[in-house]
């Protein structure tokens, strides 16, 4: 099957099987190849990429469903100025997954604060803790506790809310 | 010369009528709602199995609706859980609203879709315990002759007592309907990842309509995922018309009965730890019944 | 999927797939072969040009299995084909002919090896009729890592020197084993080390059989290639009987135990595992006299070795489950018990060296008191007493543990297995360069560099590592057991106190390495602990699911030369919850929940080369844990991992 899409801002012209897993093919049918996980059913969540800037499960994406689409992976991501919010967070609390499942989380955390809304500008973020750690554990690897992934959250969701406030 | 694995055609109908031409072209199609459980699969790919053609039922419109009147609440097999969880806790009935979601994070829950859960062939996850324990009704439109046909059944009917789907070829659910009679007790609990270990794990579903501490109706759909679909219709004769709190001779009464039914339905294909958690999780719903009951009065 | 009318000629890479065995034992007879125009290539024992075993010190393993297979997932051939989707496919179609199949499982048994003894006095002398005994068995059960992505290995050919790319955590080894196999001398062998994760030292010895493999399918195909794998890496079964001898007063006077260790098809560093293992399963409380007898057996498993840890912490929990189990025995508060009967003995310090007692003393008193470790004892002691335990309506049942632990790192002081590794270190001009084939985490990079940048007064930001290559790096040795936090830190000092001594005297650059066998202390110990940590455990058993999930876990560590007090914590909590999580202790976290674990760690004032806590941590876990269970579910707990099934066996000891 033909398959046009953007990966990462590139045009990419694809000739895959129409239900080619999505991170399979961006392991072996693009130039610039990645590493994406492949448990193969053991729900590791260490596959997350995003689709049209919504965070997907690259695993469980047919070719077929990313016809047209555009898809970001990490890589893509973090030239994005929304990586910096995450990655300054990373810094100010000293804590950051593990090379492992330093991509998936960080997309993960990346769709938890485009769930922060617009007019939530100065008060709470408007996700409660148990939201955050149970999003999080999409993502199998314990790199990270629960007061830790609070954290982080925490510190990138008040950048993000300054850089809402700052209308970019 | 080796030429690997055949792409499987992908037919994307719009409507009905264009779905109804996609079957009759395509003799033993994979229906694709969301895809998740079948990509989920080990091995599915690269593998000589998964090259059968493919009918993707997520751009049908008449199965991407929310509706409501005032007697039903329905939705199309292809509205995302996720989507569904929107809808709102004042709309949907408590009991659904919990199982979907613990049924995985936001992130699976956008991928996942009512009828793609709900028509896995032999899983059941938790989104079907809770429909059935609401008696809630599916909509079934069959593409078997010329004539394409639908029928309402109540989704108790959609699967046998090991937990198999009863849907024929060339069969798919359309629309899903839950009445909006709010149940006055709702019990929802599930032991251990339906998707990791489902062959440990239990998921217990009970609706309760009760008034002045009389039971009116009673219903609870106990789910072994890969082995046990059942909806004990004994209970609900026992329990109708009985006082809340329940006795502790009741309780162990009603659970007795539950465990040697389930032990015969399922016989060899559960596990030890399996009858050992129904029993409990029958119990503690029983224990929270009577709980809400005096906190009641 | 592939084009059509593929030539082999015409593909630029091979992608490459092990096919490995799917019986547990029997005799190969052959396999499909492929169709002449095909463009897959197949490697296997018929392939390979030099030794068909890699070696690892004295041992050896087949690198594939030729006349017969000796596990389920034994490497019997590796396909090669344009692409890693039609290769798979194609490996599908490739069946292996088996004889003499086994199938009973009481011939799952191969051999069993002469066991090792160690011990001091006799310990059926101090059995007499005032005397009782204790005894419990512990088993460890065997576990294996879940591999999500693969571990790619890369060759090529250049110039006539043979590259391989692969993620590895022993470099040289990875070189010895392509050279060997390809029989190509070392100087012909590239090998370029990659950026890993090995929580459980999965890249220790695959990363040396798919190079290998990848390298002769270079060879033979004179095109570069790429072997994928998701080879897991297995951990030991350890059973470990203690059967200990208390007198007339309830103390222990003498102990005799006896390890089984099943390390699969091919044991591999098993002298160093009895070494660790002693080690851990010292007791500390003293004795008169100690008996161990250390048995290796092989199986039609996988072959199991390093997990971590070498069987230190799987001793060590059977040592500190022992010692609760010993005081709840006697209806003592094991954590009292601990601080009454604890104490130095010259036969342990001549095995493992630690720091003082008393320090181990304070840690324990001041963990009983945050953890308030004596009411939730008593209050869970009573509850398993109870006629109805785990009962729906009552719903909850809990446990708590306690555990404590002196850290090694490392091998044993004269193994050769380090002895001749090396760091180097070159001081240029605004620059200085490290040279060691050890991958260091960001964390230990920055604890290098700190104590680089304050040896030898410079700014931090000038240091640099080589590129892991093994053509310019010096060999480090195996980068396993924390190796490249606490020896090389010493091994650092050394070799800045040389370039101290030449600096200012000699021009630049000024180059000095040094060799581990400079660190080895004076003899008289195998291992030196430089930290003590304690560890209590509390968790609950959901009555309704039954399953049990953590509640709170306090920790409190003693260290020497402590760099980043807030890092260390860090690196321990992270030990800690992933240590829950691989038992499914990892509770669901609801709104304004406390962190279930509390952590304190306290810098000694010595500043002895650090040891690292990562073993002893985990078995501190382990050991908790099952005293946990125990109380909780008001049986007697001893294996691990300890699954939801076991909660309804009645009756029945585990």
């Amino acid at each position: 099957m033909k398959i046009e899409c953007t990966i990462d801002k590139i045009t990419q012209t694809l000739y895959v099987n129409s239900n080619k897993p999505l991170n399979l093919i961006l392991n072996e049918d693009i130039t610039s190849g990645r590493n994406l996980s492949h448990c193969d059913g053991d729900l590791c969540g260490n596959c997350i990429v995003m689709i049209d800037d919504k965070v997907v499960l690259s695993c469980l994406t047919p070719a077929f469903l990313i016809k047209g689409k555009h898809i970001t992976t990490f890589e893509g991501f973090r030239k994005t100025r929304f990586w910096h919010d995450i990655e300054r967070a990373y810094d100010d609390t000293h804590l950051h997954p593990c090379s492992h499942c330093f991509a998936s989380k960080t997309l993960i955390f990346e769709s938890l604060l485009k769930q922060i809304k617009k007019t939530e500008v100065i008060h709470h973020h408007g996700l409660d803790e148990e939201t955050i750690v149970g999003e999080m554990r999409l993502n199998t690897c314990a790199c990270l506790d629960a007061q830790e992934m609070i954290s982080i959250f925490k510190a990138a969701a008040a950048y993000r809310r300054k850089r809402r406030v700052r209308g970019n | 010369m080796f030429e690997g694995i055949r792409s499987p055609t992908v037919h994307m109908p719009k409507s009905l009528s264009e779905l109804a031409q996609s079957i009759s072209r395509v003799p033993d199609p994979t229906f694709f709602a969301g895809g998740t459980y079948i990509m989920n699969q080990k091995g599915y790919y690269p593998s000589y199995s998964s090259h059968s053609d493919i009918i993707y039922l997520g751009g049908i419109s008449e199965f991407q609706q929310i509706t409501r009147n005032d007697k039903y609440l329905e939705f199309g097999s292809i509205v995302t859980l996720q989507q569904l969880l929107s809808v709102g806790k004042q709309v949907l009935p408590k009991l659904l609203y919990d199982a979907i979601e613990k049924t995985g994070t936001a992130i699976t829950r956008s991928q996942m879709t009512i009828g793609g859960v709900v028509c896995i062939k032999q899983h059941r996850l938790l989104v079907c315990g809770a429909l059935a324990a609401l008696d809630a009704d599916v909509e079934i439109r069959s593409f078997r002759t010329n004539k394409p046909t639908s029928k309402w059944v109540p989704i108790k009917e959609l699967y046998k007592n090991t937990g198999l789907i009863t849907l024929k070829k060339q069969e798919v659910v359309s629309k899903i309907r839950v009445s909006f009679e709010k149940e006055t007790f709702s019990y929802f609990i599930t032991a251990q990842n339906p998707m990791i270990k489902p062959e440990e794990a239990v998921i217990l579903s009970v609706g309760c309509w009760y008034n002045q501490s009389v039971i009116n109706q009673f219903r609870m759909c106990i789910i072994f995922p890969i082995s046990l679909f059942l909806i004990p219709e004994e209970l609900s004769l026992m329990m109708n018309g009985t006082i809340i709190p329940l006795s502790t001779l009741q309780i162990e009464k009603v659970v007795k009965v539950i465990i040697e039914k389930l032990s015969a339905v399922a016989q060899d294909d559960i596990s030890f730890i399996q009858i050992e958690r129904a029993k409990r999780c029958i119990e503690a719903s029983l224990h929270a019944l009577n709980a809400q009951g005096l906190a009641e009065r | 999927m592939v084009k059509k009318n593929t030539s082999f000629d015409a593909i630029d890479t091979l992608h490459g797939i092990i096919i490995p065995s799917t019986m547990e034992a029997g005799s190969i007879l052959g396999h499909s072969v492929l169709e002449k125009d095909e463009p897959f290539i197949i490697i296997d024992s018929h392939s390979v040009v030099g030794s068909p075993c890699i070696s690892v010190y004295k041992d050896t393993f087949p690198l594939f299995a030729s006349h017969s297979v000796k596990y389920i997932g034994e490497p019997v051939l590796a396909l090669f084909g344009p692409d890693l989707e039609s290769t798979t496919i194609r490996s599908k179609t490739i069946e292996i002919e088996y004889q003499n199949v086994a199938t009973s499982s009481s011939e799952n048994l191969l051999k069993e090896h002469s066991p090792i003894e160690y011990m001091w006095n006799n310990v059926e002398e101090f059995r007499t009729s005032s005397t009782t005994s204790y005894k419990k068995t512990y088993i460890d059960e065997p576990h294996h890592t879940k591999e999500d992505a693969y571990i790619k290995a890369k060759a090529w050919i250049e110039n006539d020197i043979l590259y391989v790319k692969v993620p590895t955590q022993w470099p040289f080894h990875v070189q010895d084993s392509v050279a060997s196999v390809c029989s190509r001398t070392k100087k012909s062998v590239v090998i370029l080390g990659e950026d890993y994760n090995s929580a459980h030292d999965e890249k220790l010895l695959i990363p040396s059989i798919i190079a290998s493999i990848a390298a002769l399918a270079a060879l033979k195909s004179m095109k570069k290639v790429i072997l994928y794998s998701k080879t897991p890496t297995y951990k030991s079964q350890y059973t470990i009987t203690r059967e200990t001898i208390l007198d007339e007063l309830s103390k222990p006077i003498a102990e005799n135990v006896d390890v089984e260790i099943d390390q699969g098809a091919y044991p591999l560093f098993s002298f160093e595992m009895v070494q660790q293992m002693i080690a851990g399963l010292l007791p500390l409380y003293p004795l008169k006299a100690f008996h161990v007898s250390l048995k290796i057996v092989e199986s039609h498993t996988p072959p199991s070795h390093f997990f971590g840890s070498l069987g230190y912490t799987s001793a060590l929990f059977s040592t500190e489950a022992h010692a609760s189990a010993i005081a709840q025995h006697l209806k003592k508060n094991p954590a009292n018990w601990r601080i009454k009967e604890y104490s130095r003995y010259d036969e342990r310090e001549g095995v493992i060296s630690t720091m003082a007692f008393n320090h181990l003393k304070d840690l324990l008193g001041e963990i009983i008191q945050v953890s308030d470790f004596s009411r939730h004892h008593a209050v869970y002691s009573m509850q398993s007493q109870k006629a109805q335990r785990l009962s729906t309506f009552l719903n909850y049942s809990r446990g708590i543990g306690i555990a404590c632990g002196a850290g090694i790192s490392g091998f044993s002081l004269d193994s050769a297995l380090h002895r001749d590794s090396k760091i180097e270190i070159t001081l240029e001009n605004n620059n200085i360069i490290i040279n060691s084939s050890f991958y260091p985490s960001k964390k230990t990079k920055q604890l290098w560099y700190s104590v680089i940048a304050q040896e030898l007064s410079v700014d931090p930001t000038i240091i640099h590592s080589i590129k892991r290559d093994t053509s310019k790096i010096v060999d480090s040795g195996p980068e396993v057991l924390s190796l490249d936090v606490a020896r090389s830190i010493e091994m650092i000092r050394q070799v800045c106190t040389s370039i101290k001594s030449k600096r200012f005297q000699e021009p630049l650059p000024i180059s000095a390495s040094v060799s581990a066998k400079s660190t080895i202390a004076s003899p008289g110990t195998k291992f030196i602990s430089q930290n003590w940590g304690c560890l209590t455990l509390e968790i609950e058993i959901d009555t309704v699911t039954l399953t049990a999930f953590a509640r709170r876990v306090y920790a409190r560590f003693l260290c020497t030369h402590v760099m980043n007090n807030e890092q260390l914590c860090s690196k321990f909590r992270h030990i800690i919850y992933s240590t829950l999580n691989d038992f499914d202790l990892i509770p669901i976290h609801n709104n304004n929940d406390p962190p279930i674990i509390d952590i304190k760690v306290t810098s000694s004032s010595e500043s002895n080369i650090p040891s690292s806590a990562t073993q002893s941590l985990r078995a501190m876990i382990y050991a908790s844990y099952v005293s946990a269970l125990s109380s909780a579910t008001g049986k007697e707990v001893s294996t691990l991992p300890y699954t939801s099934k076991h909660n309804i066996n009645w009756g029945d000891d585990i």
